[in-house]
Formats: structure tokens, C-alpha cells, sequence
């Protein structure tokens, strides 16, 4: 885990660098950034989240290469004052030569400026976008699945603890798998906690993981796969 | 009764009436307006009365005023009854609550006006309405009657003078006291136009401050999303931005975590 310093900044908001590993051999990939901390005063809304993303994002240190991806909501997207901080994050980001990327969240509701705004972001300066939590008892994750052509589907990390213990679950997920490795779009599975998980989402088809397991191998070596 | 003393058939005194009454709070509102053009009240300090439609023929008159920080619009209203005029205070019932929870706020919100407490405190879940009652002169029946008697004439005026007077009195010395307590907070508003914004921009805004700037536009199509804070209101920003040079399109908007 990258931690950044608590708190960050004027605003005193503060993420958690969650690393994205390629499966087969550990090597990081990705870094989703995730909230870790936001003063009292600031936790009633979005608005100075987005604006400490949009500050920090397009500057930070990662190596060459590295994806950073930002959470979302249809509703997020859609809103026309949270935008011009998407579209500007996109901008800087591009300009930078950073790789950004979008992980569309479920919604209660999922207006459809929101998809048509994120469509934008991705022809017009190159933002992946990355389905996220498919495969769950959640929302929608197969109608936004099906909704844009996903860039990289991220599993939904109660569902790949579900499908260990439940073949039902697990032929699911396998076949979301294989339905996206056709399409060549890759497969990311959240919530590894062991070495027997990260062997399970190896089994299921899935090229990327995330989880708990990968912040504590931080300074060891990553086990070869079993087969 | 001879003709000549007759009262006016209903219809022809309620038209005369509505037409007495709206001559009134015209001047009145226009007299606001020039209080509301100096000052604190020319930077949004203190928030603007916005006049709505009210049943002018029976002396009823009411504006909102957004206190920033306040979902709840404040306002004030006047129902001009020859005899038992009445001068409304509305503020939001949120805006009672001391940082402390104790009632010195409320108290002191309700001599705001004068040092008397108001006749009447009437509070619903949303708002809490002070009510006050004028019964002397320019107020009382007779008074009234002359103004009506004579609508551009000396008592005409005075009851202008006097109720822009009490409206502007009531509403910024609640306005100040709520300021006082810290309760009257700026918000953000997120600015559209062609350049970005910068903090000199701001510094003759309440408590203006620039919070972000970014560039949104294309090569040839130059287009700058600031996000700044004020108390000022939408409205003031605008005229002061126009004012300080900056021409072409431009939107400003109050922000909102639910505006799609």
C-alpha cells in the first residue's frame, strides 16, 4: 500500500494508493486511488474530494506506465458543476503523458449523460474506462458492462469471495471472464486476501488483481503461480 | 347616506385598492433597491430582497432573500391592514441554533429590529416567522386613508419611507447578527468564461476566495471552470466580474452536490 501523509494538503483530504498487480508475476500496473481520510468540516460532500483529485492526480509520482484510476458514479459524471473537474483532471493528466482511468461505480440510478460525458472523456483525451464491481448481487453491473465498451472489467470482490464456496458464482464470474478475454478487454479481481485467492482469480481467467495480499508483499518477493 | 358618501361597489374599491397598494410597495421596492446599492448590501453582504407576486389588492407584500449557508430561503413580508399593519420577519429555523445550543441567538435575533421582542413567534419545522404590529400613525386607519386620499402626496410618501425603513432595518440587523455568530457562510459557486479567475479578482467580494481554476477550453476555443467562494450572491458576482473587465459568455452558478 502506498499511504500518502495524513492529513494531505490544505484541505485535508487524503487517499490510499491501492496497487493493481499483474497476476502472473506481481509487477504493478495500476494505482486506484481511494478516500482515506477527510476532515469533519469536509465530509458532507464530493466537491473538495474531486477538487484534491484533480490537484494532485495529474502530478503525482508514478513510474512510466502506471495507470491511476478514480471512482465514479453515473450521477458523478453526470453533474454538470462536478464535470469541468473531470474534464480538467482528463486534460492535465493527458498533457502530462499520465495514463488515467475512470472505474465507473454502481448507482442507485444511472442518468445517461453521465455514460455519453464518460464516452467523451475517452475518445477525446484517451481516459480508460473500467467497469467496476460486475458480477455482484449489486445494481447494474452488467447493464453498464454492456452499456460502453469497457477498456478493463473490474470483478466484484464480494462475488470472487462467493464463487470459492459457490460453483453457481463461480461459473458467473468465469464466464464474464471469458466474455471480456474475447473482446480482449482484461479482467481485474478485487479483494485478494491469500495466495490460494490470487491462485483462484489465476483459475477464473483474470490477468489483474488487487487486495489486501498485495499491500503486505510489499518488500517480498511474489510467489510463482502454482501451475 | 347620501350618494356621494356611498362606498365604492366592491369590485371598484378592490381595484383602487390593489392599484393604491401597488403604487406603494413599487416605490417602496424602489427605495429598497437604492438601499441595497451601497454598502455591504452592494457587494451581497447582505443578501438581497427578491420581491414575489402577492395579492397587492389586500396590502399583502413578501420577498425572499437566500442567507448563504441556509437552504431555507429567509424573507420578509408586510401585510398593510389599515390599523393592524403587520411586518414579518422569516428566517430559517436552523439559523436559530447558537454554535453553542443555547437560545441567545434566537433572543437576539428577536429584538433584532428595535430591542422589543415582536407581538407574535410563530415556527413551523422550517422557519421561524417574527411578527410584528404597527397600529400608529402612518399606520393607524386615518393615516392610511389620507395616503389613499392622495396617492402621491406627503402621507403617501411617509408610509413609503417609513416601510422601506422597516424592511431594510429588519432584515439587515438580523442579517448582521447571524453574520456575527459565523453563521452566514460563504458557498462555492463554480464560474464559467473565458479567462480563469484569480484571488485579485476576488478581494472586493465577501470573503472572497478562489478555490481552483482550471482550463476546460480547447486551442482556438479558450474556456476556464474557476470554483471560487463568497458570500456575495450570484447576481453580485456576476455584476462584479462584469465590472472588473471580463466580457463574453459567462455562467455562474450556485454549486450543488444535487444539481444534474
Amino acid at each position: 500500500m502506498i499511504r500518502s501523509p495524513v492529513p494531505e494538503g490544505p484541505d485535508e483530504v487524503a487517499f490510499r494508493r491501492e496497487p493493481i498487480f499483474r497476476l502472473l508475476d506481481g509487477e504493478i500496473v495500476g494505482e486506484e486511488w481511494l478516500l482515506d481520510h477527510r476532515s469533519p468540516q469536509e465530509a458532507l460532500g464530493w466537491l473538495p474530494v474531486y477538487q484534491a483529485l484533480c490537484e494532485r492526480v495529474p502530478h503525482a509520482y508514478t513510474p512510466p506506465g502506471r495507470c491511476i484510476t478514480v471512482n465514479a458514479t453515473s450521477r458523478q459524471l453526470a453533474h454538470r458543476h462536478f464535470q469541468p473537474l473531470w474534464w480538467s483532471m482528463a486534460k492535465r493528466a493527458c498533457e502530462r503523458g499520465k495514463k488515467l482511468a475512470i472505474e465507473w461505480v454502481e448507482c442507485t440510478d444511472s442518468p445517461g449523460e453521465g455514460l455519453i460525458f464518460l464516452e467523451k472523456l475517452r475518445t477525446e483525451l484517451g481516459v480508460s474506462v473500467v467497469v467496476d464491481d460486475v458480477g455482484s448481487a449489486g445494481l447494474d453491473g452488467i447493464w453498464r458492462m454492456t452499456s460502453i465498451q469497457p477498456d478493463t472489467i473490474k470483478l466484484d470482490g464480494s462475488a470472487f469471495q462467493k464463487a470459492q464456496r459457490d460453483p453457481w458464482q463461480r461459473d458467473l464470474l468465469a464466464g464474464i471472464v471469458e466474455t471480456a478475454r474475447v473482446r480482449g478487454i482484461p479482467t481485474v479481481a478485487e479483494w485478494i486476501e491469500t495466495r490460494q485467492q490470487r491462485d483462484f482469480a489465476v483459475q477464473l481467467g483474470a490477468q489483474y488483481g488487487q487486495g489486501f495480499w498485495f499491500r503486505d508483499l510489499k518488500d517480498q518477493e511474489y510467489p510463482k503461480c502454482d501451475f | 347616506m347620501s350618494a356621494a358618501n356611498k362606498l365604492p361597489a366592491p369590485s371598484l374599491a378592490a381595484e383602487r385598492l390593489k392599484t393604491f397598494y401597488g403604487d406603494i410597495f413599487q416605490e417602496m421596492e424602489s427605495l429598497i433597491s437604492r438601499y441595497q446599492s451601497f454598502g455591504n448590501w452592494s457587494v451581497g453582504g447582505i443578501p438581497h430582497l427578491d420581491p414575489v407576486p402577492t395579492q397587492k389588492e389586500l396590502g399583502f407584500w413578501y420577498a425572499k432573500g437566500h442567507i448563504p449557508g441556509f437552504a431555507e430561503p429567509g424573507a420578509v413580508s408586510i401585510a398593510l391592514v389599515p390599523g393592524d399593519t403587520r411586518l414579518g420577519l422569516f428566517l430559517p429555523e436552523s439559523a436559530m441554533h447558537s454554535k453553542d445550543g443555547s437560545a441567545w441567538l434566537e433572543e437576539n435575533l428577536a429584538v433584532s429590529y428595535d430591542g422589543q421582542r415582536p407581538q407574535t413567534v410563530i415556527r413551523d419545522p422550517s422557519r421561524v416567522l417574527f411578527d410584528r404590529y404597527f397600529r400608529d400613525p402612518p399606520f393607524d386607519a386615518q393615516s392610511l386613508s389620507k395616503a389613499l386620499e392622495t396617492p402621491y402626496g406627503a402621507d403617501a410618501h411617509i408610509l413609503v419611507q417609513r416601510l422601506a425603513y422597516m424592511v431594510v432595518t429588519l432584515w439587515a440587523q438580523a442579517i448582521r447578527i447571524l453574520y456575527a455568530e459565523g453563521r452566514v457562510r460563504s458557498e462555492q459557486y463554480l464560474v464559467q468564461c473565458c479567462r480563469p479567475l484569480s484571488a485579485d479578482d476576488l478581494a472586493d467580494l465577501p470573503e472572497g476566495i478562489l478555490v481552483q481554476a482550471h482550463d476546460i477550453g480547447k486551442a482556438d476555443e479558450p474556456w476556464f471552470a474557476s470554483y471560487i467562494r463568497t458570500s456575495a450572491t450570484k447576481e453580485r458576482i456576476l455584476d462584479h466580474l462584469r465590472a472588473i473587465g471580463i466580457l463574453g459568455p459567462m455562467t455562474v452558478e450556485l454549486f450543488s452536490e444535487m444539481a444534474l
